[in-house]
């Protein structure tokens, strides 16, 4: 007859001893997709079932939970995520980054820098960053055996020579310790420098298309760019959050009925503080955008400098 | 410490569940057992997509879901995968099998018979205004078809126009299993037929059908079609003695291939095979002609073992399609950015 | 619904787990594993081993209590995981043998469990992944061993390393690290 009860966390242990090996060997192996079982879980495939196991898998009676989505821990699956961690695994959840241990997020690296205890696991949609230039997910396994990813600059040279710009919004790809390009999760491109020799631990997972991967503390991540034509993260400077003032921070943007529209800090949690004028922690961008590893982000292209590059001036 | 609460979205999912349960009214063990007798076929895709035999279960699914089948499925297997191994069955042989239909295409008679058995295909398809009572059983057939009717691809077999079967892999850890270690292609065959086997019945029917008109080149023949009750043989741990845990119902196909030139240039055939828990003739059918085109490596998506396998499951491709509906603000963003090169001055707080 | 039930050795290989994947993410850091010595390394046993891995040790006695993990013990050059009570010269040729993974999949390179000595016996400059700056680190195992695992480690092929201390200190050496024996 049916059983009634489930295991801590959910997962029984057999599955989280498979996480568990896959994770370890992701840590060893930065930027590398591993290949897991990925069981279905009681939430829908796609909805953040790949970072739901490997926060089962990390999740103990002493942790403190985060979740959010696009920034906001409001968001109605960042709230049903949550719901369903606190009640298998018995565990306290906050909304504050600074307070949480384990962070579970979608499409966003919270503002504030993550200290090196902190275990920060995305959720991953598309965990390939060939698959644009190769669906089949076993040609692109051989492209990364042999660290072939010419295809991925020249696709990015032909942006520039026709849109002037590389058209990669989120989930702009990266090359990991020099060796595996990768899919950081659609996150926008102001988090990708946020990997980048972090102090903290970020495992990424992907349910559906069962991989799970890595960055390490203190690891080289570099986006792909050219060294005359620097990665660029997205131009919000003119934008300023319109309860606080606050600038130089990722921001939505929100349609007015006039057709205008106002911008809103989209790490719902940081807005809240700062609203308040409580304590905040030190951020990745400070009050004047600028970046807390000096050197990382180069100044912008003009578009002058850009055409004449084009044009195979120096 | 205290702890900062979040607001909002949980309160608000909370009341979206209750609306949907008020709308679909209660739920009772007399509904699940009604749903269970009066809709065998429909739990037994239920069942075969979520790789879980336990009517009552799929019947239950059904009920709380209010027939939402890709619901339902993900509710069977979000619970099977909790649930612990505790021993492999033995291979299915004819004789633990107990057929009630089998047909085959590929001759007018076959050893054993064509068994007819239950089935609407030649049916009229009218809806029955009036009640209907169930018809009486019949009696005093003159000769009854044996229950234990041999799998027709044998006899091609032993004629030589089939390569011999490989031998039955040992019940244990060694048959690679789609729900504990990760599909990578290409796949072993094992997991390719536990992938068909629970495949969503309408994407396995999409592809095979493209098939089936010409975006493929097997032109097959079904060689036969199962439906049968199967003894789950399990080996006893102590003593060895094989033991029926149970039946099932259980559907199989087998399609064959046209001649292709064989090993030492003589023409043989090549054999397509599909099988599921439950009764499902349309997934078999399509999944077998599908089993055989992927071995003819052929440009065609649906020649391909990655694209079919990929896009016929069920839970990942229903989740996936309507994970669209979550908020992807922050990427829209992005990209519009991305394509807006240097946006102007929109505002300044 | 009230939160399921944690077992006590559930909870023993959460925390070890949690352990391992710090050490992990900070190649040479030690982290306190709650069991010390051969205890240690059962516990890592009980955390990562199951039905569905493959183990090697030369040692009879762990041999045995490994196996009613449910894992499968078998030759070195086969082995997920290989563990060793002592590193002497028997271990070099198992060593030689451990998977260290394809270019199509690195993940099946080894991990290598083993006690270290109480003294110090190598002292190596570690670099890369996990590391903000070059570190100097004393290790309990032999200069002879880093060589070996500097000749089969071709990244991202190689095997990673988990050192257990007496002192219950466990120290991972990924195969990202670069090792330089001083």
């Amino acid at each position: 007859m049916p059983r009634l009860g489930y295991s801590y966390a959910f997962l029984d242990p057999g599955a989280k001893r498979e996480l568990r090996r896959s994770l370890l060997k992701a840590v060893a192996l930065p930027g590398y997709q591993v290949a897991y079982a990925s069981r279905e879980m009681p939430i829908a495939r796609g909805w953040g079932t790949g970072g739901l196991q490997v926060t089962l898998a990390l999740v103990g009676p002493e942790d403190v939970v985060k979740v959010m989505d696009q920034g906001d821990d409001a968001s109605v699956n960042a709230a049903n995520l949550r719901r369903f961690i606190a009640r298998m695994a018995g565990v306290k959840t906050s909304t504050d980054t600074a307070q949480a241990t384990l962070i579970q997020s979608r499409h966003r690296i919270p503002e504030e820098i993550l200290g090196p205890e902190q275990i920060l696991v995305l959720q991953v949609p598309y965990p390939e960053p060939l698959a644009r230039l190769e669906p089949s997910f076993a040609k692109a396994r051989e492209l990364h055996a042999d660290a072939e990813y010419g295809l991925v600059w020249l696709s990015l040279y032909e942006d520039l020579v026709r849109y002037r710009t590389a058209t990669h919004g989120a989930d702009y790809p990266v090359l990991v310790n020099g060796r595996y390009l990768m899919a950081p999760s659609p996150i926008p491109r102001w988090d990708n420098p946020k990997l980048h020799r972090a102090q903290h631990l970020t495992l990424f997972s992907a349910g559906r298309e069962k991989r799970l991967y890595a960055v390490p503390p203190f690891t080289e991540v570099r986006p792909v760019e050219f060294e005359d034509v620097p990665f660029e993260v997205e131009d919000q400077r003119g934008w300023a959050d319109w309860q606080t003032g606050v600038r130089h921070k990722f921001m939505t943007e929100l349609p007015l009925p006039d057709g205008g529209s106002r911008h809103e800090l989209s790490d719902r949690d940081y807005a809240r503080k700062r609203a308040a004028h409580l304590p905040t922690q030190p951020t990745y961008f400070d009050e004047e955008g600028g970046f807390y590893q000096p050197g990382y982000l180069a100044p912008r292209t003009p578009p002058e400098r850009l055409e004449r590059l084009l044009q195979g001036e120096p | 410490m205290a702890y900062v609460a979040a607001r909002g979205g949980e309160e608000a999912i909370q009341q979206a569940e209750a609306l949907y349960r008020r709308l679909l009214g209660p739920l009772d063990a007399g509904l699940v057992r009604r749903l269970e007798q009066a809709l065998p076929y429909l739990l037994d895709r239920l069942m075969g997509e979520g790789s879980l035999y336990a009517p009552e279960l799929a019947a239950l699914a059904l009920a709380q879901t209010g027939g939402d089948l890709y619901e339902a499925v993900l509710l069977l297997r979000a619970y099977r995968t909790t649930l612990p191994r505790l021993g492999y069955a033995e291979p299915l042989e004819p004789e633990a099998l107990l057929t009630v239909r089998r047909i085959s295409a590929a001759f007018k008679d076959i050893p054993g018979g064509q068994v007819l058995g239950p089935t609407l295909d030649y049916s009229h398809r009218l809806l029955h205004f009036e009640p209907q009572e169930a018809p009486p059983a019949r009696t005093g057939a003159e000769a009854q078809a044996s229950l234990h009717l041999p799998f027709v691809a044998d006899w091609h077999r032993q004629n030589g126009l089939l390569a011999p079967r490989p031998p039955d892999p040992t019940p244990g850890p060694e048959i690679p299993d789609l729900t504990r270690e990760p599909l990578l292609f290409p796949a072993p065959r094992a997991q390719r037929l536990q992938a068909l086997s629970r495949a969503d019945t309408g994407g396995v029917l999409a592809l095979g059908y493209a098939n089936m008109r010409g975006y493929g080149a097997i032109h097959p023949t079904v060689n036969e079609v199962r439906l049968a009750y199967a003894e789950v043989r399990l080996r006893h741990p102590v003593t060895g003695a094989v033991f029926s845990a149970g039946r099932v119902r259980y559907s199989q196909a087998e399609v064959l291939t046209k001649f292709r030139p064989g090993p030492g240039g003589k023409p043989a055939l090549e054999l397509g095979f599909a099988a599921t828990l439950g009764w499902n003739e349309v997934k078999l059918i399509a999944a077998a002609m599908l089993d055989a085109a992927m071995d003819q490596g052929e440009p065609h998506p649906a020649h391909t073992e990655e694209f079919v396998l990929s896009h016929t499951e069920p839970v990942e491709a229903g989740g996936f399609c309507i994970h669209y509906k979550l908020p992807h603000y922050v990427t829209f963003l992005s990209n519009l950015l991305a394509h807006q090169g240097q946006p102007e001055e929109v505002e300044d707080a | 619904m009230t939160t399921p039930f944690l077992a006590p050795h559930e909870a023993q290989d959460q925390a070890v787990f949690r352990a391992l994947l710090r050490a992990m993410s900070r190649p040479g850091q030690g982290y306190r594993l709650a069991p010390s010595g051969e205890a240690a390394l059962k516990a890592i046993g009980q955390a990562l081993l199951d039905l569905e891995t493959r183990f090697y040790t030369p040692d009879p006695g762990l041999r045995a209590r490994l196996s009613q993990l449910g894992a499968r013990a078998v030759g070195p050059g086969e082995a997920d995981y290989l563990f060793f009570t002592e590193l002497g010269e028997p271990a070099w040729a198992d060593l030689e043998q451990a998977p260290i993974g394809s270019l199509l999949h690195p993940e099946e390179g080894a991990t290598v469990v083993a006690l270290s000595g109480p003294a110090p016996e190598a002292v190596l400059r570690l670099a890369g992944p996990g590391l903000p700056a070059p570190t100097l680190f004393e290790s309990g195992l032999p200069a002879r061993f880093w060589a070996l695992r500097n000749q089969r480690v071709r990244f991202p092929l190689g095997w990673d390393v988990l050192l257990l201390e007496a002192s219950g200190l466990c120290r991972a050496v990924p195969r990202s690290t670069l090792v330089e024996v001083t």
